[in-house]
């Protein structure tokens, strides 16, 4: 179960995108208002079904282009920091939710580096992201969500960390 | 390079008329400077014939033509095989006429030519009008570039690729609002598509069938595939460059990034075209274009064994664990009853319910669930590490930390020695040998690569054993044979596996190639595939290890054996001080019919280590013959 201030917080992110959607094109960083899980593809096309050469060291790994070459939304909707965030939320999701449950780690400093936070924002977001998944993660309904859906959870208890 | 009067009189004085100088972009290229060039024969510097990946044509041929195999690398019709018109057509590039993207303009598409051009004919200062490169500036987050790391990623035996390592670099930002992680860095590895399997990857990486490519990522990328998914540890080696140096490494790295190689994967790999880069540098030379073969750990230690003027690397060394490593140093810094604990939760993972465990202070109860952590990601099998499971006990662990105060636990520091201090990674050993059937024989050994269960070092896997086409030969009466030939041999065993469940002391071994039979009969050499699978446990003071492995084998045939047989061993390796160790086996062998009765090998080896790169062994062995060897050996 998602908690109710991140579904309220995701709800404001896209509310405003569809209201100042013309203005914020010209003016706001683009990303901001789709949820990248959803419309970039985050999550399926960074780890499809994999050939087992596919991760070694001598392959090519072009993590942002394959998120963008399968996203239904528009490459240019699918830039900027909240992408960014949503794929970084995903590959280093285990690493992330451990930080989050020590209070802090390298992990969770480069998340809030990417969304541009400062200092007492960064101290609230991540009070309020700890408080949203230690009431998520012992839930049976956890447990079964996939990577992805874990990882998105995560993603918008930050954005909706952001907004309030 | 050929280089005789005629040619200087033609390079300095005529050329330079024969070449469009006409106008671009109210700026043009001017004699002067292009004389200047000439004259001072910038074609044949090492900066350029590295930018244009030029190489000698042979090794009798003093010619030298481009190893890129795109014409989209140079801008003359001769450019792959004339470094003077591909520098004079570049030069004459720099003045063309500037279109709408900035980055399309040749000051930005070769960047690194640009960059060292301009230092060298002052080019600005005569004339040039510069080009602002706004995608090359952002990559390298303008200004904030203060080092370059050298990264050695350690081997993974569950990839052919990767079981030597790998190289890369890493771009050291300095600002508060970036961490580590988000560096760039800078991968060489093969194109290679998604539909291939093993055999043709093989085959592929091995002939060249693969494109290689430069390209970029955040360092997390990597740290994280690397640390996390494939458990494999990273070393950083920061190099010391003043800042000319490190703006010619970036550009050198921008214009490369744009450039197609061949891939080769024993030679012409990421160890080979990162180390080329630092030609670029100081006079350095870190590669021979002839090699058969160069490796990660080569690389690395011929860098940081640069000296004089030369020495761009000062000892500035970090140790990124992977996720197993980060867990056995916890595991073992744990005292008995939070092990005992440990185990107790692991072996009983339904709920996370253990009255020891809530008695415990919360210094303790921070060590015990940052081990579990650890644990439950090093063994989980999906290779992403979380799994998607109802009552999955890492999320047990993870909900009850997510209880606790927030704070960091603290564990002992640990950090194991560099793998630059290694021993060097091919072998060459002369023997001497007694064989009671034969009488006396000599043995020539040669091995590229890479460690067996008695030279492990720093940066392998303790008591375990890699090697490629591993070629022991023996001469008598004036005859050949072939003793052994290994194509491929891996022998695992984990001295740090703690027991838990997943984290067992399983050990196999993989063996191809030929060997001698049996020892009284040089001609009994046989083609053979042989695998065991077995358990080995560590010694009570962790200076050894015991086992057991049972298995078969598959060869062609000789008197007294069949095409299959079935086996097992006994064994042990020990470490009785720093320089000597010992390894002791015995296997019995049997196949399917009355022609292959059972036998019985018994070995014992001893390995004293002279110095870091010398060796004598001496051994025994008993295969219906008995032999006694005593061998000299040598790293190279």
């Amino acid at each position: 179960m998602i908690h109710k201030k991140s579904l309220v917080g995701s709800g404001m992110i896209l509310a405003a995108a569809l209201v100042f959607g013309s203005v914020a094109q010209a003016q706001e960083p683009t990303g901001s208002g789709p949820n990248p899980f959803r419309d970039c593809g985050i999550g399926a096309a960074l780890f499809p079904t994999t050939n087992w050469a596919a991760v070694s060291s001598n392959v090519i790994w072009d993590v942002g282009t394959t998120a963008v070459t399968s996203a239904t939304a528009s490459p240019q909707t699918c830039q900027g920091q909240y992408v960014a965030a949503a794929a970084f939320i995903f590959e280093t999701f285990d690493s992330l939710t451990e930080e989050a449950a020590k209070g802090s780690g390298e992990h969770i400093a480069t998340l809030l580096n990417i969304l541009n936070l400062n200092e007492n924002e960064r101290a609230a977001v991540l009070t309020s992201v700890r408080r949203d998944m230690a009431s998520l993660v012992p839930q049976n309904s956890f447990d079964a969500m996939s990577k992805t859906e874990k990882a998105e959870t995560f993603y918008l208890s930050v954005m909706g960390a952001i907004e309030s | 390079m050929r280089h005789d009067l005629l040619k200087s009189f033609l390079t300095i004085f005529i050329y330079p008329v024969f070449f469009y100088v006409g106008p671009v972009n109210g700026t043009t290229l001017s004699e002067g400077v292009l004389q200047d060039a000439l004259s001072r024969e910038l074609y044949k510097h090492p900066v350029w014939l590295t930018i244009l990946g030029y190489e000698d044509k042979g090794i009798l041929s003093t010619a030298v033509a481009s190893i890129y195999p795109s014409d989209a690398a140079f801008i003359s019709d001769n450019g792959r095989t004339d470094p003077v018109y591909e520098m004079e057509a570049t030069l004459n590039s720099f003045y063309e006429v500037v279109g709408e993207k900035l980055d399309d303009h040749p000051q930005c598409r070769f960047r690194a030519r640009f960059i060292w051009l301009n230092t060298e004919l002052k080019l600005a200062d005569r004339g040039l009008q510069t080009v602002e490169c706004e995608e090359f500036e952002q990559w390298k987050r303008f200004d904030s570039v203060e080092s370059i790391s050298v990264m050695l990623v350690g081997g993974f035996l569950g990839n052919p690729a990767s079981y030597y390592g790998h190289n890369m670099l890493k771009l050291n930002s300095e600002t508060s609002s970036r961490s580590d992680l988000q560096n760039e860095s800078i991968n060489f590895g093969a194109n290679i598509p998604p539909a291939d399997g093993i055999f043709k990857y093989i085959f592929k990486g091995i002939t060249g069938g693969y494109q290689g490519v430069f390209s970029s990522a955040d360092f997390f990328h990597y740290a994280n595939n690397y640390g996390q998914t494939e458990h494999r540890d990273i070393w950083e080696y920061e190099l010391d460059l003043n800042d000319a140096e490190l703006t010619l490494m970036l550009g050198l790295m921008w214009e490369l990034m744009h450039v197609d190689f061949t891939y080769y994967f024993f030679n012409k790999n990421c160890a080979y075209r990162m180390a080329k880069l630092f030609d670029a540098l100081r006079g350095i030379e870190l590669t021979n274009s002839s090699s058969l073969w160069y490796s990660p750990q080569t690389f690395i230690q011929r860098l940081t064994n640069l000296s004089g003027s030369k020495q761009i690397f000062e000892g500035n060394i970090t140790y990124h664990p992977s996720r197993q490593s980060a867990f056995y140093a916890k595991y073992y810094d744990l005292d008995n009853l939070e092990k005992e604990i440990v185990t107790e939760l692991v072996t009983h993972s339904g709920t996370f319910e253990n009255q020891k465990f809530e008695d415990m202070p919360l210094p303790s109860k921070l060590r015990i669930l940052d081990v579990l952590l650890d644990y439950y990601q090093y063994t989980t099998a999906d290779g992403q590490g979380n799994v998607a499971a109802i009552n999955n006990p890492y999320n047990q662990v993870l909900a009850k930390r997510y209880q606790l105060p927030v704070g960091v636990s603290q564990f002992s520091p640990s950090q194991p020695d560099s793998p630059h201090q290694s021993r060097d990674m091919s072998y060459s050993a002369v023997s001497r040998v007694d064989n009671t059937a034969l009488g006396p024989v000599t043995r020539l050994r040669v091995r590229p690569a890479y460690y067996d269960n008695l030279d492990y070092g720093v940066g392998h896997v303790p008591a375990a054993g890699l090697s490629m086409v591993d070629i022991d030969l023996m001469l008598h009466d004036g005859e050949v044979a072939i003793r052994n030939f290994s194509l491929i041999k891996i022998e695992s065993i984990n001295l740090r596996a703690t027991g838990l469940p997943s984290d067992d002391r399983r050990t196999w071994l993989l063996e191809a190639g030929v060997a001698q039979d049996r020892l009284d009969d040089p001609k009994s050499s046989v083609a053979r595939i042989r695998g065991q699978i077995g358990y080995a446990v560590p010694s009570p003071n962790d200076r050894g290890v015991f086992g057991l492995r049972a298995g078969g084998s598959i060869q062609s045939r000789y008197r007294g054996s069949d095409y299959v047989s079935a086996t097992a061993t006994i064994f042990a390796t020990y470490e009785l001080t720093r320089k000597i160790r010992l390894h002791l086996m015995s296997e019995y062998r049997e196949g399917p019919t009355q022609e292959s009765k059972l036998r019985r090998i018994d070995n014992l080896a001893i390995r004293y280590e002279l110095a870091k790169n010398f060796d004598l062994r001496f051994s025994y062995e008993k295969n219906v013959a008995t032999e006694l060897t005593l061998s000299f050996g040598a790293y190279w």
